[in-house]
């Protein structure tokens, strides 16, 4: 039964499919249901399978709206098929369907520039697993860094438990906000970094250059700021401006994401 | 007519739901009760989380799940069933409850209610995993009888006289659905008042209620609209038999404003007792048992 629900092909081709005819042929799958006063077996079971495809659609839709709106109704279609024969759910939760969403957008081409699609499945993964992430105190009030001169370089700093560090080859966090927009985005490679966490049951997007990436990824690993400033050198090839650093601070602090460590 | 197992009449509630949680947090709502769908709160600490413990401080909260597949042959996911009690103790949840169904088979979840031949293997079978469920959630299970689109031949026995047996044999609770009690008889051909007269009053813990649509050859339980007369009479009918019992309106495509949802969940005081503001507050909180 489960073989011919999760068939993509009509019902008729579905029973007749290797996956189903290896538990019960075609002649008694049609035997082992009754027909009703309006419908023949298959018929009946035709209901099952065409309300699977619908659910599977409308669960990734929820995780994925950007791709969704990218892709279109009948392409997102075709893709949620072609997902869900590879990666059926095996969760008792959809929250688990689309976890391997962006990998296999990154190994096709057929739904679209790939790379692009990847990007833009990586962000909105990162929006579902912000917004889920089990983290009791990750909602308490940050408490700001106090400002000692004397002992920067040996400073460590605390981030929120749900801060997510992200770097694209592609501008995906705009590309989300023009398909939310109902515009269509730029899919031509752009480097881009984006810090990704959550306040007060919200998810939020803070868009950062790259030597702020580079900066916040260092002290979230628990460096000291002296350290993390000559990490964020090395990834940058260059030392971060003092402008840069001061601006990069006053965002970090501004959004909550550096705490007293 | 007793309340089987000591469980309360909560009264009338409403499933609670995403797009109403804004309502329900700021308006506060007079609501008996709130069911929640437990997988959607089972691995996030985020706001649905937040929302059900805030919801759960303020009104009783039952548990309702789609997914034990408690007809299944995969052995039973005590991850899930442990899960499943960790949050009826974190929200008081007066019951637990699922649907007599199987989701999957080899590990796959098809998230669909699917139906299962009525049968004494079938019976043996899941009376076994309804009591192995009830002992590690530490209280007794409670199940839905789903709505179906086909029925198989190998079955010995209605889903009635299966239900009846299954109640006393596992000693567990049913949460009977009128709606699809009658998207059944329609789609099988059988006599929904026999269906409801079949069964053990005193099992009955809670009732659903909910719209269905015509699909011209068969009726589908979607959640969308308002309960229709027919259901409404095999509702009186019912509750005639066993009693106030907890009643649920369920919504969940195209959902209106609460209000609304409320309003058709209180059509149900026309054929049941309001409960009362001293059982409301008498109401026995009984946690699961550790």
């Amino acid at each position: 039964m489960q073989a011919v629900i999760v068939h993509p092909g009509a019902v008729e081709k579905a029973v007749r499919a290797r996956s189903a005819a290896r538990h019960m042929k075609a002649a008694e799958a049609r035997r082992a249901i009754l027909p009703s006063k309006t419908m023949a077996p298959l018929e009946r079971l035709a209901v099952y399978q065409g309300m699977y495809p619908l659910r599977m659609r409308d669960a990734l839709e929820a995780d994925y709206p950007g791709l969704a709106a990218f892709l279109g109704h009948e392409r997102f279609f075709d893709f949620v098929l072609a997902y869900v024969a590879v990666h059926p759910s095996r969760s008792y939760t959809f929250a688990r369907l689309g976890d391997h969403v962006p990998e296999f957008l990154r190994r096709t081409r057929r739904f679209g520039p790939s790379p692009f699609l990847y990007d833009l499945a990586r962000l909105e993964r990162a929006v579902t697993e912000v917004f889920e992430v089990d983290e009791e105190g990750s909602e308490r009030p940050s408490r700001p860094p106090r400002h000692v001169a004397e002992d920067w370089e040996s400073r460590r700093f605390a981030t929120p438990p749900t801060l997510r560090l992200l770097a694209f080859r592609h501008a995906a966090g705009a590309a989300l906000d023009a398909l939310k927009a109902g515009k269509r985005p730029e899919t031509r490679p752009h480097a881009t970094w984006a810090a990704l966490h959550r306040r007060r049951y919200s998810v939020y997007r803070l868009d950062l250059t790259r030597e702020e990436f580079h900066l916040l990824g260092a002290l979230a690993k628990g460096r000291t700021l002296g350290a993390a400033l000559r990490a964020a050198a090395r990834a940058c090839g260059k030392p971060l401006s003092p402008r840069a650093v001061t601006r990069a601070f006053r965002i970090f602090t501004a959004e909550g994401l550096l705490r007293e460590g | 007519m007793g309340d089987r197992f000591g469980l309360p009449d909560l009264g009338v509630g409403v499933g609670l739901r995403t797009v109403h949680f804004g309502h329900v947090l700021s308006k506060a709502p007079e609501v008996d009760f709130f069911e929640a769908l437990t997988e959607n709160f089972l691995d996030t600490g985020g706001r649905p989380r937040h929302i059900l413990d805030r919801v759960s401080e303020r009104y009783p909260v039952v548990l309702h799940g789609v997914s034990m597949s408690i007809g299944g042959t995969d052995p039973l996911d005590l991850g899930y069933l442990k899960k499943v009690k960790a949050l009826a103790v974190r929200t008081n949840a007066r019951w637990v409850s699922d649907h007599l169904c199987f989701t999957g088979v080899s590990g796959r979840n098809t998230h669909d209610l699917l139906p299962l031949p009525y049968n004494e293997e079938t019976l043996r079978h899941v009376v076994s995993r309804v009591k192995q469920a009830s002992e590690v959630l530490g209280q007794p299970l409670v199940l839905e009888n789903p709505s179906s689109y086909l029925e198989f031949r190998s079955s010995t026995m209605s889903e009635a006289a299966f239900f009846a047996r299954l109640l006393v044999d596992a000693d567990c609770g049913m949460l009977l659905d009128v709606n699809n009690v009658y998207v059944s008889s329609v789609n099988h051909g059988f006599d929904p008042i026999i269906y409801l007269d079949a069964l053990p009053a005193d099992r009955v813990v809670q009732y659903h209620l909910a719209g269905h649509t015509d699909k011209g050859t068969h009726l589908l339980d979607t959640h969308s609209a308002p309960m229709v007369k027919d259901v409404w009479k095999l509702y009186a009918h019912a509750i005639a038999r066993t009693g106030p019992r907890a009643t649920l309106y369920e919504w969940d495509e195209d959902i209106p404003d609460f209000a609304t949802v409320h309003g058709e969940a209180k059509k149900a005081l026309k054929y049941r007792p309001p409960l009362a503001s001293e059982s409301r507050v008498d109401a026995p909180r009984r946690p699961a048992r550790a």
